[in-house]
C-alpha cells in the first residue's frame, strides 16, 4: 500500500517536472490520429522530422546544414559520444488525412467505424558506423600510423516514398480500438552502402597503406529524383489493437484518521479506489515492402590492396602523361562488379506496445517501447506524462530512451480551437538547449479539422 | 524543409565514406580538416636510370663501365658525288610551206637522232653508275594531224641485260589544240654506262630518239606552216646507288664541330678522380679512294664553368693517310672499309684531364684530302650508297670514381598541373616526406628549385638544414653493404602547394661527396636508390 503511494507520488513528480502530455506514439503517423471518436468527419495535415544519433551532435548538424567549417572541438564533442558501433537516423514524413464515421458496414449496421485515407510523403534514412570509421572520415589516417582502422561493419540507408493508404478504425468499448490500413506505395529512391568489411592499415612512417574492403552499393535507378520519380511501387500494411487497461484500478489511498469518517469506519485502513483509467496498445507500422524496377544498379567489391605509391618508371619525367596510365590501372582495381536488376527492399517496420492511463483531474501518462527492424534501430523506450488545462490546453513532457540515440527530453503542447486540434512538439528539448551535448533533433505539427 | 534533409543526407553520406554516387541535388556542404598520411610515388633509381642503358657495360665483376661510343664527324656520298636533275629538249618546226608524211614516215629532224648529254661533275670524271632511285619523264606536245608514235632508248642504262626503251602513241593535233602527253618511267635498278657513244668518255648519257607516224594511221597526213612536235626528257632525282671513275684530288676542311656529351651534361660543379680512361679514335674511310685527314683539334668543353681543355697527343696536327676501302663485302657492308685507330691514353695524352674536365660539349676540326696523290686508280676510284668517311670516338669510362662535392643538376618539365576538382589547394599545411634508401656509396645533398613559364625562380622545396641522404656504408672490398635510410622533408602550406602548382620546371640539384672521402669506390649493377615520396599533410574536405 505505502509503495503504491510512493510509486504515485514519483509519478505525480515525474508529471510535474516533465509536464504532461496526451500522446502516445512515436509518430504521428499512427492510425489512432486519424480520426476522432466524437466527429463524424476530421480533416488533418501531419509533418515531422527527428534526427537522431547516439554519436553526432546537434551542433555538427547545425553546421552541416549551414554549410560551415567543422572545427576540431566540435569533431571532438562528437568523439567523446563514440562507441565501437554508433548510429544515426532520420525521418522525414508529412501528409494529409481525411476520416469519416460510418454507420453501416458491408450492409450491416456497424457502430463505431471509420474510414480514413491518407496521402504521405515518407522519407528515412539511417546508419551505423564504427568509431574508426568516423575518425578516419573526420580526422584523417594519421591517427592511424602504425596501426589498423577498422571501419566495417558499416551502412546506410536511404529511403524516399509516397503512400496512400485506405483503412478502417473500429471503437468498441471502453477505450476499446482497433485499425487497420493498406497503403500503396510509389517508390522515389532507394540506396544502400554496406562496408562488410574495411581495414584500413597505415604503416608508421605512411609508406603504405593496405585496405582489405568489402562493400556493396545498391541504388534505384539514378536517371532523375523527385516526386514524379516512380523507381518501384510496394505495399504496406499499418496495424493496432487497443484495450481498456487500467493499471491503478486496484490502488486506493488511506483515509486521514483525524476525517471524522475515519473513526465511522472498519479501520484506519479504508481504501477508495483511484479515476484512473487507460488502455493498453499494441502497434504495428509500416509492415510492406518496395520492388524496385530493374535499372536498380548493384555494386560490389572484395578486394585487398595494398598501396606502396604510384611507381614511376623516371623520376626525371613526371607528367600527367605518365600519371595517367597508373591512375588508370588504379581505378581498373578498384572497377566494381556491376550489376543491374529489380531488387526488393523491406520497409523499416514499426512495433510500438505503449500503455496509456489519465486521471479524472487531466494527469496523463504513458509508458511505451517501440522496435523498428530493418532500420538499425535499437530497442526504444519512453515515458511521457501530461496534464490538460481547461479541457482545450494540453502540455506534456517526454524522456525517451533508445532508438536512433540516447536519452532524451521532449516536449509537446496542444490547442483545441474553434474545431481545430493542433498539436507542436518536439523529441528533442535538451538538443535545442544543450546543442553540443546531444544528437537528438526534431520537430513535430499536426493541425486536424472536426466536422 | 527538403533541402534541410539534403543537407543531413548529404552530411550522413560523407560519413559513410563509401557514398560515391550521392544522391544529394548540389548546395554547399560543410567542410573540415583531415591529417592524412599516405604515400604518394616511389621509384627505383639504378645506375641505369642516371645514364643510358645503351651507354652502360657490365664488367665480368658486376662493376660498370660507361662506353661513349660514338661517330662524332661523318662525310657521306652525296658530299662527294650529286647527279643533278637534267632535261634534253628536242623540237621540229615548219616555218613555212607544206607536205605530206606517209604513215611509218619519221618526222623531219626527230627520226632516228642520237643525244649525248655530259653532266658536269667538275673533278668528277664517273664511267660507270647504278641507280639507287631516280626517274626519266617525257613531255611531249604535236600539232601533227595525225597520230604519232615517240620511241625513245637509252641504251647505256641497263637492267637485266635489258636497255631502257620506250614507244609510245601521241595523238593526233592541231595548232590551235596540240595534243600533249606526260609519261614518267622508275630508273631505280638500272646500271648506267656514262661513257658516251665511243666508250671513251665520262658522265655523258647516250639517248636515241625516233618519232613517225603511226603505220596504222589510215592516209597521209598534211604537215603545213606552223605544226611542230616537242619532246623534253627529264632525268630527275637521280641518286646513286654505285658510282665509279676518277672523284677527282680536292681538299674539304671541316671548321671546329660541337657534340654534345650527354653523360656529363648535367654535371655543373665539383670534382671527380676516375681510376682509369680510355678513348680511342677511329678513323673509317669506306669510299673507294685514297684520303688524307688531319685532326686540327679536339676539345673538352664544359659550358657551366667556362673550361676548355685541348686534347694533347701526337696525332693532333699530323697528316693520317687512310687507303681506300676494298671491294670485297664486308658483314652488313658491299665494301670493306679502311681503318686507322689512335690509341689515347693517360700515357699518351692529357685524357684524364681532358675527361675530368667533365666536357658536356666535344669539339673537333679536320682538313681531308680526297685522292692526295691524283688519278693513281687509273679512273678504279669507286664508291656505294653508304659509303662514307667517318671518325668515331670510343670512350670507356670505368663507373669507379671519387666524389666530391660534385653537383649534378638536371631541369625537369614539371606537370603538377592543378587537378579538375582543384584538390591539391585544400592542402593546409604539413609534409611531404621523401624516403630515401640509399644504396650508393656517396652522401648526397638534394635540392629542387622551382621555375615557372619564364624560367623565373619560384620557390625551393627542401630546407637547406634535412637535405642530406646519408651514404651506404662499404666493406673491406669497398662494396656497399646495406642500404641506408634518409628522410628528407618537403613542408608545405598554402603558398608552396600553390607554387608547386604553377611551376612548369623543376631543377634538381644533387650534390655527391663518396663517403670514405677521397676514395675511388666501384659502382655495380646491383646499387640502387629507393625513393617513396609519403604526403603527412592536413587535407580540407569540402562536401560539396
Amino acid at each position: 500500500m505505502e509503495i503504491n503511494r510512493i510509486v504515485i507520488r514519483y509519478c505525480y513528480i515525474l508529471m510535474a517536472f516533465f509536464f504532461v502530455a496526451e500522446s502516445s506514439a512515436q509518430s504521428l503517423f499512427t492510425l489512432g490520429d486519424y480520426y476522432n471518436d466524437s466527429s463524424k468527419m476530421t480533416m488533418g495535415i501531419l509533418a515531422e522530422y527527428d534526427v537522431n544519433s547516439t554519436a553526432f551532435t546537434n551542433e555538427l548538424y547545425y553546421k552541416a546544414l549551414n554549410g560551415s567549417f567543422i572545427e576540431t572541438e566540435t569533431k571532438d564533442r562528437v568523439n567523446k559520444r563514440l562507441s565501437e558501433f554508433n548510429k544515426a537516423g532520420l525521418d522525414l514524413n508529412y501528409g494529409m488525412f481525411f476520416s469519416q464515421r460510418i454507420d453501416s458496414l458491408f450492409g450491416k449496421e456497424r457502430k463505431g467505424f471509420h474510414y480514413f485515407i491518407k496521402i504521405a510523403n515518407r522519407e528515412h534514412a539511417n546508419m551505423v558506423f564504427t568509431e574508426d570509421l568516423f575518425k578516419v572520415a573526420m580526422y584523417g589516417n594519421a591517427q592511424f600510423a602504425g596501426d589498423t582502422a577498422k571501419m566495417g561493419s558499416s551502412e546506410f540507408n536511404l529511403l524516399r516514398y509516397q503512400q496512400i493508404e485506405v483503412g478502417i478504425i473500429n471503437s468498441f468499448k471502453g477505450s476499446g480500438k482497433y485499425g487497420i490500413g493498406l497503403s500503396f506505395i510509389k517508390g522515389e529512391q532507394f540506396y544502400n552502402s554496406l562496408i562488410s568489411r574495411a581495414n584500413l592499415y597505415t604503416s608508421q612512417s605512411g609508406d603504405h597503406v593496405d585496405l582489405d574492403l568489402k562493400y556493396s552499393i545498391t541504388q534505384s535507378d539514378t536517371s532523375y529524383h523527385g516526386y514524379d520519380a516512380m523507381h518501384g511501387w510496394g505495399m504496406s500494411v499499418d496495424l493496432f489493437y487497443q484495450m481498456s487497461y487500467n493499471i491503478f484500478q486496484s490502488v486506493t489511498v488511506d483515509e486521514d484518521p483525524s476525517h471524522p469518517s475515519a473513526s465511522s469506519g472498519s479501520g484506519s485502513g479504508q481504501e477508495n479506489e483511484t479515476d484512473w483509467t487507460g488502455y493498453l496498445r499494441i502497434e504495428v507500422s509500416d509492415l510492406g515492402f518496395i520492388r524496385w524496377n530493374d535499372k536498380t544498379v548493384q555494386e560490389k567489391i572484395d578486394t585487398m590492396y595494398q598501396f606502396d605509391g604510384l611507381e614511376i618508371q623516371n623520376i626525371l619525367q613526371l607528367s600527367d602523361s605518365i600519371f595517367d596510365p597508373i591512375v588508370d590501372s588504379l581505378k581498373q582495381i578498384y572497377q566494381p562488379k556491376y550489376s543491374q536488376k529489380a531488387y526488393t527492399t523491406v520497409l523499416p517496420t514499426l512495433f510500438h506496445l505503449s500503455v496509456y492511463q489519465e486521471n479524472s483531474s487531466g494527469f496523463y501518462i504513458s509508458l511505451g517501447t517501440v522496435f523498428r527492424i530493418f532500420a538499425n534501430y535499437s530497442p526504444f523506450i519512453y515515458l511521457k506524462a501530461g496534464h490538460t488545462l481547461k479541457e482545450k490546453f494540453r502540455l506534456g513532457g517526454s524522456l525517451e530512451f533508445g532508438g536512433y540515440g540516447k536519452i532524451n527530453l521532449g516536449f509537446q503542447a496542444q490547442a483545441d480551437v474553434g474545431g481545430f486540434k493542433i498539436g507542436l512538439g518536439t523529441h528533442s528539448l535538451d538538443g535545442f538547449i544543450f546543442p553540443k551535448r546531444t544528437g537528438r533533433n526534431s520537430v513535430y505539427l499536426s493541425v486536424a479539422k472536426r466536422f | 524543409m527538403k533541402i534541410l534533409i539534403n543537407k543531413l543526407l548529404l552530411l550522413f553520406l560523407i560519413l559513410s565514406m563509401l557514398s560515391l554516387n550521392a544522391c544529394r541535388k548540389g548546395n554547399n556542404g560543410p567542410s573540415w580538416d583531415v591529417d592524412v598520411l599516405a604515400p604518394i610515388l616511389k621509384t627505383t633509381l639504378g645506375i641505369e636510370n642516371l645514364i643510358p642503358d645503351s651507354l652502360i657495360q657490365t664488367n665480368p665483376d658486376s662493376s660498370l663501365t660507361i662506353v661513349f661510343d660514338n661517330t662524332i664527324f661523318r662525310l657521306s656520298l652525296d658530299t662527294l658525288v650529286t647527279l643533278p636533275d637534267t632535261t634534253v629538249k628536242e623540237r621540229f618546226d615548219l616555218p613555212f610551206g607544206s607536205f605530206y608524211l606517209q604513215p611509218g614516215q619519221g618526222i623531219p629532224t626527230l627520226n632516228n637522232i642520237t643525244n649525248e648529254t655530259k653532266y658536269n661533275l667538275k673533278t668528277v670524271e664517273l664511267v660507270e653508275a647504278k641507280i639507287r632511285s631516280g626517274f626519266v619523264s617525257f613531255e611531249i606536245a604535236s600539232s601533227i594531224g595525225e597520230m604519232t608514235v615517240v620511241n625513245f632508248t637509252m641504251p647505256g642504262f641497263i637492267k637485266q641485260s635489258v636497255p631502257f626503251s620506250v614507244s609510245t602513241q601521241v595523238a593526233a593535233g592541231s595548232i590551235s589544240n596540240p595534243a600533249t602527253a606526260y609519261l614518267k618511267y622508275n630508273l631505280t635498278g638500272y646500271n648506267v654506262d656514262l661513257r658516251g657513244a665511243q666508250g671513251i668518255d665520262f658522265n655523258t648519257i647516250l639517248a636515241n630518239l625516233s618519232v613517225i607516224i603511226d603505220v596504222a594511221a589510215p592516209d597521209s597526213v598534211l604537215v603545213s606552216t606552223g605544226d611542230y612536235f616537242e619532246i623534253k626528257y627529264n632525268l630527275e632525282d637521280i641518286i646513286t646507288d654505285y658510282a665509279k671513275g676518277y672523284f677527282g684530288q680536292y681538299n674539304i676542311s671541316m671548321n671546329q664541330q660541337i657534340d654534345t656529351m650527354d653523360f656529363f651534361k648535367n654535371i655543373t660543379s665539383g670534382f671527380f678522380d676516375m681510376e682509369s680512361i680510355t678513348m680511342q679514335l677511329s678513323i673509317e674511310n669506306g669510299f673507294g679512294m685514297d684520303a688524307q685527314i688531319v685532326i686540327d683539334t679536339l676539345n673538352s668543353i664544359n659550358s657551366s664553368t667556362g673550361t676548355n681543355v685541348l686534347l694533347n697527343h701526337a696525332f693532333i696536327g699530323t697528316s693520317i693517310n687512310l687507303t681506300r676501302a676494298s671491294q670485297i663485302p664486308s658483314p652488313g657492308y658491299r665494301f670493306t672499309y679502311s681503318k686507322y685507330d689512335l690509341n689515347v691514353s693517360s700515357s699518351n695524352s692529357n685524357v684524364a684531364e681532358f675527361i675530368e674536365n667533365l666536357p658536356d660539349l666535344l669539339g673537333h676540326s679536320y682538313d681531308i684530302t680526297i685522292n692526295p696523290w691524283g688519278n693513281n686508280s687509273n679512273g678504279n676510284d669507286f664508291l656505294y650508297y653508304e659509303s662514307d668517311f667517318k671518325v668515331n670516338l670510343n670512350l670507356e669510362l670505368p663507373v669507379s670514381f671519387s666524389a666530391n662535392a660534385l653537383t649534378i643538376e638536371d631541369t625537369v618539365l614539371f606537370a603538377a598541373s592543378p587537378s579538375e576538382n582543384g584538390a591539391e589547394s585544400n592542402i593546409n599545411g604539413g609534409f611531404l616526406r621523401l624516403y630515401v634508401d640509399n644504396g650508393f656509396p656517396y652522401e648526397a645533398y638534394v635540392q629542387i628549385y622551382l621555375y615557372d613559364n619564364n624560367y623565373n625562380f619560384t620557390d625551393s622545396l627542401i630546407s637547406n638544414q634535412g637535405n642530406k641522404v646519408t651514404a651506404a656504408p662499404v666493406d673491406i672490398w669497398l662494396r656497399v653493404t646495406n642500404k641506408v635510410l634518409s628522410r628528407i622533408d618537403i613542408p608545405l602550406n598554402q603558398n608552396k602547394v600553390d607554387n608547386i602548382l604553377a611551376a612548369k620546371e623543376a631543377l634538381i640539384k644533387v650534390r655527391f661527396s663518396t663517403i670514405p672521402g677521397n676514395q675511388i669506390l666501384k659502382i655495380y649493377t646491383d646499387y640502387e636508390i629507393d625513393l617513396k615520396l609519403v604526403g603527412d599533410f592536413t587535407y580540407r574536405i569540402n562536401g560539396n
